[in-house]
């Protein structure tokens, strides 16, 4: 197993987990979390690989990163992925819109019927026949 | 071949590979690249994310596991992912049908179609 960049100061993966961590503003850091770990494990087996395939230690950490490609693309693929979609932005605005509607009118009804109500109870108190139906 | 030699059946080639056995990105890559004998390419800025997304679309599932001394996430199928992998390989060998018998025609007779 090859030695982590940690152990050896820094190397081509610590930079690019790095670069992987600068560009992920954005994220929520349990999604950055596991992002890092996921592309960490996965440049140290393909250098893993290329060092036991012949190539030196910083050879195979630079071949790994290479094919890693760039932190940028993989982060833009996550941020696209975890965006929430127009359509269900503007589903959940009509939802809360007919919400609050659907409150306002309830409001409105009670209101009609507690005045109703009150008129009909406070009206003989206070001398009236009129009731209102 | 690269992501777009592939696009839409990215999931397909996904979901078959680990639908033999569960398996880190690293290693759903490389068993790309070996079973195609290196036609198929993939890069981890794609394959990463559509892994990702077949997860968060229930088609699998995902756990932490220490692999050979390190901390790696492992991917399987789910029972929906199955479905849906018998689903895209059925519509993968109607299309491959239409597309071979659209090969096949004899050069003649395509003229004349035309």
């Amino acid at each position: 197993m090859i030695p982590s960049s940690a152990d050896q100061g820094a190397g081509a993966i610590e930079d690019c987990l790095a670069g992987l961590l600068r560009t992920s503003a954005g994220l929520q850091h349990r999604q950055l979390r596991h992002l890092i770990a996921e592309a960490e494990a996965h440049l140290r087996d393909d250098a893993e690989a290329a060092h036991a395939a012949g190539a030196a230690v910083y050879d195979a950490e630079l071949k790994a990163v290479a094919r890693f490609g760039q932190a940028m693309s993989l982060v833009s693929a996550e941020r696209k992925r975890l965006a929430t979609p127009i359509s269900v932005l503007l589903r959940q605005v009509m939802l809360t819109g007919l919400l609050l509607g659907g409150v306002g009118a309830i409001s409105v009804g009670a209101s009609g019927i507690v005045d109703v109500g009150v008129v009909n109870d406070l009206d003989p108190m206070l001398g009236h026949d009129q009731r209102v139906p | 071949m690269k992501v777009d030699g592939v696009k839409g059946h990215l999931d397909l080639l996904l979901l078959g590979i680990l639908n033999h056995t569960p398996g880190h990105g690293y290693a759903v890559i490389s068993a790309l690249r070996e079973q195609t004998d290196g036609m198929l390419e993939l890069t981890e800025g794609a394959v990463y994310p559509a892994l990702h997304r077949l997860e968060d679309a229930g088609l699998l599932s995902s756990e932490w596991q220490p692999v050979a001394g390190r901390r790696r996430r492992l991917y399987r199928l789910t029972r929906a992912g199955e479905v849906s992998l018998g689903a895209e390989r059925r519509d993968w060998q109607a299309l491959v049908v239409a597309v071979e018998s659209v090969l096949r025609l004899p050069r003649a007779r395509s003229a004349d179609a035309l």
